[in-house]
């Protein structure tokens, strides 16, 4: 059974069609990479997985589940997360309580108005495993919006991983990295355990074709191609469609 | 994050203390004034669990503070409750009045979230008008008195026992407020004013906890009404009005909106001014006016911004 | 059937008034987001200073051209040296609008005392008409008419013209438009100029019927405010139509039931707020 399912999706805003009639299976624990030019609407159909835009026509799936009409957080409850391609955190919270919000979302603490996150010792210890896993731990009183663009970046994926999701939608999660930013997280993103069901948006092709399991490739809002790496790679009409757009 | 919940606890005792301490030696006129001061500073601090902390900027937020009032005083002169009756019917009504409000003010966001609680509030300040014959209309509700209250042999007919009365709720309130803004649901409330998208995507549902936090800083504005109207005897439908809703808001934003001691200051500082300026020149609507704008221009993050600048200044400057 | 007649014709005359202040409010709103609480400011300047110069000159329609011009100029240097200066504070331009309330509120007070003050009809429009068995003052049939006049005006400038294009566009998307190179600040002043012009319009024009008082500033920001959340913020539409329901709604109310005479407005008010808080031709 697929994990993630989309059958005929189609977004459309005002006469613009963003995602025209896509459709994409995912079984579990695939590593799916969705390539594609800019404005090809890689990230218009992750906001439909996720929730933050509503379909125009067609139905998605979530462990077979019909979630299309599902608000984010009710998405967020089956087990579905989410890195944004432009930084989500809270910029003037520590990055310590960043990671504490992201981790106490389901735990019963979450309304406790008597005592601290921190006192709850699972909350606590989970937020120290993250931080050392991810190499953070050093910057846990530092405000967000003093961290270096990498380092949120990292914490956008940390944020997305803290409570185990069974679906993860990483969107460009190493746009902007350096060199060695970039080797690290597609290392983490690989080591993810193979539980997780992991799609993302790479325009790093060496990151995607490193990592992916299986590529569809979207180009003015429509599937082009879906395969292996390797065939993707040397279908000579997708590389047309990226001529001059290789980078890296 | 915990240690500085028990710096802050352990200052707010202090201050108490030093309260205490100064009013021992005070005739009952600067009492009253520190009382006065004390009830704004609950009313300012309620505000900014939503203003300061979950990014909800409330401009009508007096309508729990003179419900608080009203209820208790409607009690107490027409159904003839006693104090403790009152106090609890007061904060009752205006937890009752801020989820009604909230639920209809928490569909909006930003300037029109602004706008619909400033008229809801103008709402209660009609019905406040109107309804002479529960409310007396502009004339307002005369002789609430805390004459015949006892408690702990305080007699709250005393200024200065009135004023200890208030003192320690004041404290208690704080305390209670600092730790509900230390705890995961004060956090919560943080993160909704910083991404409510981010929020929503990890799964929290913040409409709910925008409503809770409504509804009990709605409960403690209307708990400094109630100590409000037993500490002036009377209150009219300006207790409900946009002046008040605009002063409260002014002395968070003077002390410093979203730590613990600004909006006390804020309070402090407006109270204490007015009274001394009152002494000098019937001007202090002018100068309040201009207070507001010189705030706004000059020192949008308070007394609080100004020292956390100022520190940080000082940091750097030893630093090389 | 008189009774009807005049009741319904003061409430438009009324609804005129209430026009001229909730336009301006919207405007200033749609373009700016700034809830402009100091617009009851700018409705007692043009009434004082409109009694003012007609009792100087003995002039009428001078104070009526005076007054709103003068209302004008403070109010554009209001936006430029303070409002301006905070223009991405959406919280605290309305602080300081509130703080310019209080100031100018203020200052009136010391300049023209506590007494409540009326300007004089102009001898041209004294006296009154029969219509349907009664008698119904001339003025305020002027008002209506004048009244018709500037809406008509309004509507032209901001449908027809280019600057009117600018301010709907600027409405939609501020962002945009300043991408496109207009000279926003400018614009942001002439819009916030036109919105107090339109406020001290009212009060001159209320000077005769209603009189300048302190606390009329008050009252009539509160009232503005009903409109426009009745009507919709930001919509033109919305302040007329919404203008023309409270005035009437707020006649009628006093006439027959004076004892609510306040709730004959907020209950309105509320069921807007319940049904679509946006005002009713407001963006959702």
């Amino acid at each position: 059974m697929s994990v993630v399912s989309i059958e005929s999706v189609s977004v459309s805003f005002g006469g613009v069609r963003a995602v025209d009639n896509v459709s994409l299976q995912v079984p579990e624990g695939e590593r799916r990479g969705l390539l594609g030019p800019n404005g090809a609407g890689k990230t218009t159909l992750f906001n439909v997985i996720g929730g933050q835009v509503r379909a125009s026509a067609g139905v998605v799936r979530l462990f077979g589940a019909d979630v299309t009409r599902l608000l984010p957080r009710e998405r967020a409850r089956r087990g579905l997360a989410r890195t944004f391609q432009i930084t989500r955190l809270f910029p003037n919270l520590t990055l310590y309580e960043n990671v504490m919000l992201a981790v106490q979302t389901f735990h019963t603490a979450r309304f406790a108005v008597h005592r601290t996150a921190a006192s709850y010792r699972g909350l606590g210890a989970r937020v120290d495993e993250l931080m050392a896993e991810w190499k953070l731990g050093d910057m846990a009183s530092e405000k967000v919006r003093h961290l270096s663009y990498g380092d949120q970046r990292q914490l956008e994926i940390v944020m997305a991983i803290a409570n185990r999701p069974r679906v993860l939608l990483l969107d460009e999660p190493t746009a902007g990295l350096s060199a060695a930013e970039t080797a690290s997280v597609s290392a983490l993103i690989a080591a993810l355990p193979r539980g997780i069901t992991v799609l993302f948006i790479e325009h790093d092709m060496d990151v995607a074709f490193r990592i992916a399991d299986r590529i569809t490739v979207l180009n003015q809002g429509r599937v082009i191609a879906d395969g292996a790496p390797d065939a993707i790679r040397a279908d000579a009409g997708i590389r047309e469609i990226y001529f001059g757009k290789m980078h890296r | 994050m915990q240690s500085t919940s028990r710096v802050q606890l352990v200052q707010l005792l202090l201050f108490g203390a030093a309260l205490y301490v100064v009013s021992l030696a005070l005739p009952p006129y600067w009492t009253g004034l520190l009382t006065e001061a004390l009830i704004w500073s609950l009313f300012a601090l309620s505000l900014d669990i939503l203003l300061g902390h979950a990014g909800l900027p409330s401009l009508g937020h007096a309508a729990f503070y003179g419900m608080g009032g009203y209820a208790a005083a409607i009690g107490f002169l027409k159904a003839g409750c006693g104090f403790w009756f009152s106090l609890a019917l007061g904060v009752g009504a205006a937890a009752l009045l801020a989820l009604i409000f909230g639920l209809l003010a928490l569909r909006t966001t930003g300037v029109y979230f602004l706008m619909i609680t400033l008229a809801l509030a103008q709402i209660l300040w009609g019905v406040a008008y109107s309804w002479r014959s529960l409310t007396n209309g502009d004339d307002g509700l005369r002789s609430i008195t805390r004459e015949t209250t006892e408690f702990l042999g305080l007699r709250f007919g005393d200024t200065g026992d009135y004023f200890l009365f208030v003192l320690a709720v004041f404290v208690l309130a704080a305390a209670a407020i600092l730790v509900l803004l230390r705890s995961p649901f004060g956090q919560a409330l943080r993160g909704v004013r910083e991404s409510t998208e981010r929020m929503e995507a990890l799964g929290y549902n913040t409409w709910l906890y925008k409503l809770l936090a409504f509804v009990i800083a709605g409960a403690l504005a209307g708990l400094a009404g109630v100590l409000f109207v037993f500490n002036k005897n009377y209150i009219s439908p300006e207790a409900a009005g946009i002046v008040m809703s605009a002063e409260v808001m002014l002395m968070i934003i003077l002390g410093g909106a979203g730590t613990l001691f600004g909006p006390v200051i804020g309070a402090f500082v407006i109270v204490f001014l007015s009274y001394l300026v009152a002494e000098l020149t019937e001007r202090w609507t002018l100068i309040l006016g201009a207070i507001y704008v010189l705030v706004v221009l000059l020192a949008p993050r308070g007394v609080t911004g100004l020292y956390e600048d100022l520190r940080l200044r000082w940091k750097r400057r030893s630093a090389r | 059937m008189s009774f009807w007649l005049i009741q319904t014709l003061n409430g438009l005359s009324f609804g005129v008034l209430l026009f001229l202040l909730a336009a301006g409010l919207s405007l200033i709103f749609g373009l700016m987001r700034i809830i402009n609480l100091a617009h009851g400011s700018f409705y007692l300047l043009g009434a004082y200073v409109a009694i003012a110069v007609a009792g100087k000159t003995g002039n009428f329609w001078l104070a009526l051209v005076a007054a709103p011009l003068a209302v004008a100029v403070v109010g554009a240097l209001a936006q430029r040296s303070l409002l301006n200066r905070v223009a991405d504070n959406e919280l605290g331009q309305v602080l300081m609008t509130f703080g310019l309330l209080l100031v100018i509120s203020d200052v009136s007070l010391l300049v023209w005392g506590g007494a409540p003050l009326t300007l004089e009809k102009p001898a041209a429009l004294e006296g009154s008409v029969q219509l349907a068995g009664a008698f119904f003052p001339i003025y305020r049939l002027a008002i209506m008419a004048f009244g018709a006049l500037v809406a008509l005006a309004l509507w032209l400038f901001i449908e027809r013209t280019r600057l009117g294009a600018v301010l709907r566009a600027g409405v939609d998307d501020p962002e945009m438009v300043q991408g496109i190179g207009i000279n926003l600040p400018l614009v942001l002043s002439l819009v916030f100029a036109l919105g107090a012009l339109l406020a001290g319009l009212a009060g001159a024009l209320a000077g005769p019927i209603l009189g300048a008082a302190p606390g009329a500033d008050f009252a009539v920001v509160m009232l503005a405010f009903a409109v426009v959340v009745v009507g919709g913020l930001g919509s033109l539409k919305g302040a007329f139509w919404g203008s023309m329901f409270v005035g009437l709604v707020d006649n009628f109310g006093k006439a027959l039931v004076p004892e609510l005479s306040l709730f004959t407005i907020f209950v309105p008010m509320a069921m807007v707020l319940v049904i679509r808080p946006t005002g009713i031709f407001g963006r959702s």
